[in-house]
C-alpha cells in the first residue's frame, strides 16, 4: 500500500490554474524529488499536500486514510439556475485536519523558527501541546533528533545564533520530532549560501538511510540526482515525467523536461567556468 | 498681597500638590488597568473577519484619533444630562470613561501592527505543527507582539502621564487645577511651574521601568 497517494489534484488562483490534474504516489522510505521551472505548481503543490492550502479537486489518502475526498456537488449559473454538477474536493473539520494533518511534516525554505523560544523549545513546544507529551519526554525525542541532525551542542541556543544552515536543520530535528509519516521540504536550501547547502543536504541524505520517507521540492538536480528514488518534473501545472531518479535526470523523455535540465546543467557548467 | 505670599509655605503648596498627584496617579492607573485589555479587545474586532464589524471599527478608531480628549471628556460629561436626563453624571467617572475610550483605541492600533508585522511563516509553521489556533496567539505570536509594541507602548504611556492634566477641564483636582487654585488663591506663580518635577519624576520612573522590560526581553531577536 502507498504511503502517500494524490489522484488529480487541482487548484486555480482565480483564474490561474496552478495545479491541473496532478498523481502522484510514495511508498514508505521512499525519497521522491519534485523538479520543475519556478511557476510550475511545485510550491502549491507541497502546500496543498501539507494542507496549508486547499486543492479545488481532487483526493489525498496518507498512509490508507482518504483525509480529502470527492464529492459532487450541484453547480448553479449566476442566475441561480441549476447548472449540471461538477467535482469538489472535500475536507475534514478543522479539528479533525489539524491531527491528520500531523501526519505531513514540513520544512521551509526560510525555516520559520519561533525566535522567543530556545532551539529546544522550538523542538518540544508542539509535542508538549499537541501530541500532550511530558516536558521530560519530549526534551527526550528533541535530544534525539537533535543528535540525528548534528546540533546536540546547541539546544539552548537561540535561533537568532545560529547560521543559516544550522536553522535549517534545528527546523528539519523539529519536524521530527512530531513523527511525520512523509517530511516534506519546500527548497530546503535556497535560502542558504552553497557551504552551508551542502550541510543540510548531508543531514537529508542521512535521513535516507534511517528510512524517513520524504519528498523534496528542490532545484538541486545534482543533489537530487544523488538522493531520491524517484523524480517527478512538474511543469505547468502538470506531472509531465516521473521515474528512477538517475535516468530521468540523465536521459528525460520529454522535451519540455530535456530543455529544463539543459538549461540547469549549462548554468552550473557556467558557474565552474568562473 | 505680600500678607498673602507669607501664608503659604513650600510645605503647604508641595502637600496640596501630592493631593493633586493622587488624582493624576488614579486617573492613570484606571486607564492603564482598563485600556490595555479593552485596547486588545477593539484589535480583535478590527481584525474580525466579518466585513461590517471591521468597518464600524475603522470609523469608531477615526472618530476617536480624529477628535481631541478633550472634546470627548466634555461629550462623555455633558451628553448623558443632555440626551437622556441623567442629573449629575460623576465628574471622574466621566473623565475615567473618556481617557479609557480614547487609549483603547491607540492601543488597539499599536496591537494591530504588532500583530500584522509577524509574518506569515510563524502560522504556518504553527499549523503544520498541529497547534491551534489559541495555542498560535498565544505560545508563539503574542511574545513576539509584546517585544515589538514595547517602544511605541512606553511612547504612548509617557503621553497618558501629561494627557491626565486634561481632566482639570471639568474641574478634576489634579495636579494642574490644584496648583492653579493656589495660583489664583495666593497670588504666586511657582506652583504651576512646580508640577512639572511631579510629571518629570513619574515619567522619570517609567522610562526605568520600560528600559527593564525591554532589557528583559532581549534575549532574543527577530
Amino acid at each position: 500500500m502507498p504511503i502517500l497517494e494524490v489522484i488529480n489534484l487541482k487548484k486555480r488562483f482565480g483564474q490561474l490554474e496552478v495545479l491541473r490534474g496532478v498523481d502522484l504516489s510514495m511508498e514508505k522510505g521512499e525519497v521522491l524529488a519534485v523538479i520543475g521551472s519556478s511557476g510550475g505548481g511545485k510550491t502549491t503543490l507541497l502546500r496543498c499536500l501539507t494542507f496549508l492550502e486547499r486543492c479545488d479537486s481532487g483526493r489525498i489518502i496518507v498512509g490508507g486514510d482518504e483525509i480529502v475526498s470527492e464529492a459532487e456537488f450541484p453547480v448553479k449559473t449566476k442566475k441561480g439556475e441549476p447548472a449540471g454538477t461538477e467535482i469538489r474536493s472535500v475536507y475534514p473539520n478543522d479539528e479533525t485536519l489539524r491531527i491528520k494533518g500531523l501526519k505531513m511534516g514540513l520544512v521551509f525554505q526560510d525555516f520559520n523558527l519561533f525566535p522567543q523560544y530556545s532551539v529546544l523549545g522550538n523542538l518540544t513546544l508542539a509535542p508538549m501541546l499537541v501530541q500532550k507529551k511530558s516536558r521530560a519526554e519530549a526534551e527526550a525525542i528533541a535530544d534525539e533528533m537533535l543528535a540525528k541532525v548534528g546540533l546536540s551542542d546547541k539546544r539552548s541556543a537561540y535561533p537568532y545564533q545560529l547560521s543559516g544552515g544550522q536553522k535549517q536543520r534545528v527546523a528539519i530535528a523539529r519536524a521530527l520530532c512530531m513523527n511525520p509519516s512523509i517530511l516534506c521540504f519546500d527548497e530546503p536550501t535556497s535560502a542558504l549560501d552553497p557551504e552551508l547547502t551542502l550541510e543540510v543536504l548531508k543531514v537529508i541524505a542521512s535521513l535516507k538511510t534511517q528510512g524517513v520517507t520524504m519528498l523534496i521540492v528542490t532545484h538541486e538536480i545534482d543533489f537530487a540526482r544523488e538522493v531520491a528514488d524517484t523524480v517527478v518534473f512538474l511543469d505547468k501545472g502538470l506531472v509531465l515525467e516521473r521515474g528512477p531518479a538517475k535516468e530521468l535526470i540523465d536521459h528525460p523523455k520529454t522535451e519540455r523536461a530535456r530543455e529544463f535540465l539543459n538549461k540547469i546543467v549549462s548554468r552550473a557548467a557556467g558557474k565552474d567556468g568562473e | 498681597m505680600s500678607n498673602l505670599i507669607s501664608d503659604v509655605t513650600f510645605g503647604d503648596v508641595t502637600l496640596r500638590l501630592l493631593g493633586g498627584f493622587g488624582y493624576t496617579c488614579a486617573i492613570f492607573a484606571i486607564t492603564l488597568v482598563c485600556a490595555l485589555p479593552l485596547g486588545m479587545v477593539f484589535c480583535m474586532l478590527s481584525r474580525c473577519r466579518l466585513k461590517p464589524v471591521r468597518a464600524v471599527m475603522r470609523v469608531f478608531v477615526w472618530i476617536i484619533r480624529g477628535t481631541p480628549l478633550m472634546l470627548q471628556i466634555f461629550v462623555v460629561f455633558f451628553v448623558p444630562g443632555l440626551v437622556f436626563n441623567v442629573s449629575g453624571m460623576d465628574r471622574f467617572l466621566a473623565v475615567c470613561i473618556a481617557f479609557v475610550i480614547n487609549y483603547a483605541v491607540y492601543f488597539s492600533e499599536i496591537y494591530r501592527g504588532g500583530i500584522e508585522a509577524i509574518p506569515a511563516g510563524q502560522y504556518e509553521a504553527c499549523r503544520v505543527l498541529g497547534l491551534t489556533r489559541s495555542q498560535t496567539f498565544f505560545r508563539v505570536v503574542l511574545p513576539q507582539v509584546v517585544k515589538r509594541i514595547m517602544p511605541p507602548m512606553s511612547n504612548e504611556v509617557m503621553t497618558l502621564v501629561k494627557d491626565t492634566s486634561l481632566a482639570n477641564v471639568i474641574s478634576i483636582g489634579e495636579l494642574i487645577l490644584t496648583a492653579k487654585e493656589i495660583v489664583n488663591m495666593n497670588g504666586i506663580i511657582y506652583p504651576l511651574f512646580y508640577t512639572a518635577v511631579f510629571y518629570l519624576a513619574m515619567c522619570g520612573i517609567l522610562t526605568l521601568l520600560f528600559r527593564f522590560a525591554e532589557k528583559k526581553l532581549d534575549y532574543y531577536k527577530g
